[in-house]
């Protein structure tokens, strides 16, 4: 690395100069902040926001300079005083100087008076801007103070209307608790009626399931299979009854395919007439239609 | 060792697979057992009679001391193989039919009762072909044999049970001639 | 608005649905007895000098309570003696819960002529099933009987009776050197015996042939066994078989062209089929083993037959056809040490045999289809099972108090009866065909 070093020795200049550099802006600070003289006037009649600090700084501004000026005014005087002194010695012979000084001085004090003026003017003309710009600013604290008012009775409305909803919505609520209330003493009332019917309907089940198992007892007690195979036979008959269970039709709607079974499976039902049927006249409908499946088991 | 006896050694085996079923037997006579049958060499129709008593005189078939006396042959259930006891007798029997050319006989195959009357006759004739088969081997000229078969139907005993069927399960010799 | 014409109809099937199925009741049945149905058979009216001949209604009584279906009333259960459907009070039958009813009457109508007329009520439906009025003479009465048997069964059951047709059987009597054979046709209830054959020799194996007018059978009348056809009627007969060794086990195919039979002429039993035409013979099996009691298929394509080919005694099955050539050969039973005997059933689909699994010879029948395997006798020395010819019962031959006897058992096993005792032994029953239609009067 040394040897690469010393083979290009511009490099290594340029290492150095910029570090130098470096070093050198390190050590050095600059005043980074701006003069007043430097920077141009803000125009404060443009602004539509009044910042009030502004309007102060730059009042502050103007008698800062009014103060500068009556201070070299002031500095000014104390040297024309100088001269005045020195003129006595020179009054006689300076008379005429005195006399066009005098006039001087008179047309200096007209100056100075013209000045005076000029600067009351300017004054008066700052006075006025002042005034201007106090009245601007009055003009904005009323708009800033109606703007606010306007904001205020904004928030009123706005609060007046949230607390319209407010009480909208309660109403509302209480509308639904209210027809909830309601549909669920409907549904109460529904239910009560379902559980009744189906207590009733439970009860006609429970009766007709009685019926039907009395009425499947006595038909397998008296029915007689004809000896021979059995297995598998099925016979389906349709039986109607009149009010008392008798059996009145017996009819062969699917049968085994084995006659003398489906014979036997007709006569099972017409031995076991009348059939047990429930006396309660609801139930009685019911009763009137039988279908039988016969299937033995074995 | 004759000719024979080699023959009968190779050709017993034969025979008894012919007859031999069941499991159920106990003893399922001499399969391949004890070689050769013995030969008695008689001439002639004189008496022999090894067995005590003296000597008889009378047509060797009617000598009740003779193995020829012994006409029937047992067998056991649903087996027509052959007992030693019985090869004695049948080679009795080849030899009388050897040496008497113009005798012969009818084998009658018999069967108990149990099973079928169809299936018990070719049983019978299997049995009494056993003793055939057996006899031509030991001398006996086929056209001096018949055998035929009752299967079930003309037991010796008629009771129900084994030691009537076992009297049953025969084959008879009858000597048509003598 | 279709949408709503569709919904609205929906809703009137759901609601007429709903309510049907609301009002059919349904209800299944599983249970009941199973047996005998009870019958009552009155007594029928006679009307002519002296007694009847035949008592009809106790023929028919009988012949519907062998049959193992129905269980006649007996005399002194009988509240009403009706003689014509006017005098049937059908409530009085009800309340003996008799399901069925036969009455009927008998009138001389000549010398030697009847008229006899019955009726079949069905008691809980309260209407006639049946009646007819056939004229008969003194001998014709017992078949008359047992046509009017053959009806009321038919008419209860859907299925054909059997009680015209006839048995033929062996008996045995006296005992050694007197022993005597006698071949036997009798009617299927045992009675009208007539002996066709009697030998001092044994006779088995008799086979009908399929015009019922014919039987082959095993006669050992010369020394050894031979087979013969003899007509029944006639008394004529032929000597068929007669080779050196085995002639036995004949069986008549169901066209009546050919026997199957049992020869040994070959070395061993073998089944060979005999043309009765032409007496050409074609053997079937070639094994060393034995082959016998051949039986055909109704179709008559295939024989049924024992071999003991497997060491102990099976059945086996073999296609033949019209040629007589041979075609498949299976083996059909599996289980047990013994199967023999085979025969099959009218309808093809079951076989019967005699089976034994541990030393006791029952009669078993096995489904062809599934294999399955039935045990219908709980006695010990069963033979010669033989279908009655409408299928429902099996006749055959066993043994009581020392007796050999004729027994039926109802194809799955549950009605057992005793047929046929005499004072000798009976034995070989075989069932006839059904009669040919044209065999008029033939008696």
């Amino acid at each position: 690395m040394i040897r690469a070093i010393f083979y290009n020795p511009k490099y290594l200049l340029l290492s150095i100069i910029i570090h130098a550099g470096l070093a050198v802006l390190l050590s050095v600070s600059f005043d980074w902040s701006i003069k007043a003289e430097d920077t141009p006037k803000p125009n404060i009649v443009d602004a539509v926001v009044v910042d009030q600090s502004k309007v102060k700084a730059e009042i502050e501004k103007l008698k800062q300079a009014e103060k500068k000026k009556k201070s070299q005014e002031a500095e000014r005087l104390k040297k024309l005083e100088k001269k005045i002194r020195i003129a006595k010695q020179k009054r006689q012979a300076e008379e005429k100087r005195l006399a066009t000084a005098k006039k001087k001085r008179l047309a200096e004090e007209k100056k100075r008076k013209a000045e005076a003026k000029k600067l009351a003017q300017k004054k008066k003309q700052e006075a006025a801007k002042l005034a201007k710009i106090k009245k601007q600013q009055q003009q904005l604290e009323k708009k800033r103070q109606l703007e606010s008012k306007r904001l205020a009775e904004l928030e009123k409305k706005r609060k007046r209307e949230e607390a319209n909803k407010k009480k909208r919505a309660a109403e509302e609520k209480a509308k639904k608790v209210a027809a909830e209330k309601k549909r669920r003493e409907q549904a109460l009332r529904e239910q009560l009626a379902a559980e009744e019917r189906a207590e009733q309907q439970s009860r006609y089940r429970s009766v007709t399931q009685k019926y039907l198992g009395l009425i499947k007892n006595k038909v397998e007690r008296v029915w007689l299979k004809p000896v021979g195979t059995n297995k598998g036979l099925t016979c389906t008959v349709k039986v109607k009854l009149i009010p008392g269970g008798e059996v009145v039709d017996v009819r062969v709607i699917k049968g085994s395919g084995n006659a003398a079974f489906d014979r036997s499976v007709e006569t099972a039902v017409l031995k076991a007439s009348p059939l047990p049927v429930p006396s309660e006249p609801a139930l009685q409908q019911r009763f009137r239609d039988i279908t039988f499946e016969f299937k033995p088991l074995g | 060792m004759r000719k024979i006896n080699l023959l009968l050694v190779l050709v017993m085996p034969l025979v008894l697979l012919l007859g031999c079923e069941t499991p159920g037997d106990a003893a399922k006579g001499s399969d391949g057992k004890g070689g050769g049958a013995k030969v008695e060499d008689r001439s002639g129709a004189s008496a022999s009679g090894a067995k005590g008593g003296g000597a008889f005189s009378g047509h060797p078939l009617d000598d009740p001391d003779s193995p020829l006396a012994n006409r029937v042959i047992y067998f056991d259930f649903d087996s027509s193989a052959i007992s030693d006891a019985a090869r004695d007798t049948i080679a009795a029997h080849a030899a009388y039919l050897t040496n008497n050319p113009g005798a012969s006989v009818v084998l009658e195959g018999h069967c108990d009762e149990r099973g079928t009357r169809e299936y018990n006759i070719a049983l019978g004739e299997r049995r009494s072909n056993a003793v055939a088969q057996l006899m031509k081997l030991q001398g006996g000229n086929s056209n001096q044999m018949n055998s035929i078969s009752y299967g079930e139907e003309r037991p010796a005993a008629t009771g129900h049970d084994e030691s009537s069927w076992a009297l049953n399960r025969r084959v008879e010799v009858i000597y048509k001639s003598r | 608005m279709i949408r709503y014409t569709y919904i609205s109809l929906l809703t009137l099937f759901a609601l007429l649905f709903s309510s049907y199925a609301n009002a059919a009741l349904r209800i299944e049945i599983t249970g009941g007895t199973e047996g005998a149905l009870p019958i009552a058979v009155v007594p029928f009216g006679w009307q002519g000098s002296g007694a009847p001949p035949e008592a009809v209604s106790e023929i028919i009584a009988d012949d519907l309570t062998r049959s193992g279906r129905f269980a006649a009333l007996d005399e002194s259960q009988l509240v009403a003696r009706p003689h014509f459907g006017n005098e049937v009070k059908f409530k009085t039958w009800r309340f003996l819960k008799v399901e069925n009813l036969v009455i009927g009457n008998v009138r001389r109508t000549g010398p030697q002529q009847f008229e006899v007329r019955f009726q079949l009520f069905d008691i809980f439906k309260g209407e006639q099933l049946a009646g007819y009025t056939i004229p008969s003479t003194a001998t014709g009465l017992r078949r008359t009987a047992h046509q009017i048997s053959d009806i009321i069964y038919e008419a209860l059951t859907g299925e054909k009776g059997a009680f015209t047709t006839r048995i033929a059987y062996v008996t045995a009597d006296g005992a050694n050197k007197n022993r005597t054979y006698f071949l036997n046709v009798s009617d299927a209830d045992g009675f009208n015996e007539q002996t066709i054959l009697r030998s001092r020799e044994p006779l088995l194996s008799p086979s009908w042939a399929p015009d019922g007018r014919q039987l082959a059978y095993v006669s050992f009348e010369a020394g050894t066994s031979q087979i013969y056809m003899q007509d029944v009627f006639r008394g004529s007969r032929k000597l068929i078989a007669s080779f050196k060794g085995l002639n036995s086990a004949p069986a008549w195919a169901p066209d009546g062209s050919r026997l199957a039979m049992t020869l040994s002429k070959d070395g061993n039993a073998e089944i060979y089929l005999f043309d009765v035409a032409t007496r050409n013979l074609k053997r079937m099996t070639f094994n060393r083993a034995i082959d016998t009691e051949a039986a055909w298929a109704p179709d008559g394509k295939s024989l049924i037959f024992t071999s003991d080919r497997g060491g102990k005694p099976h059945i086996y099955r073999l296609f033949v056809n019209a040629a007589g050539q041979r075609g498949q050969l299976k083996r059909l039973t599996f289980e047990g040490r013994y199967n023999a005997r085979a025969s099959f059933s009218p309808d093809g689909k079951l076989i019967t045999f005699v089976h034994s699994v541990n030393g006791d010879y029952r009669i078993a029948t096995q489904d062809l289809k599934t294999g399955n395997v039935q045990v219908l006798t709980e006695t010990s020395l069963d033979e010669s099972p033989s279908f009655a010819p409408n299928g429902s019962m099996i006749i055959y031959a066993t043994n009581e108090n020392n007796k050999g006897v004729l027994a039926a058992v109802s194809v799955d096993g549950r009605v057992h009866q005793r047929l046929l005792i005499k004072n000798k032994d009976v034995r070989e029953p075989a069932w006839s065909p059904f009669e040919k239609r044209n065999a008029k009067g033939a008696n």
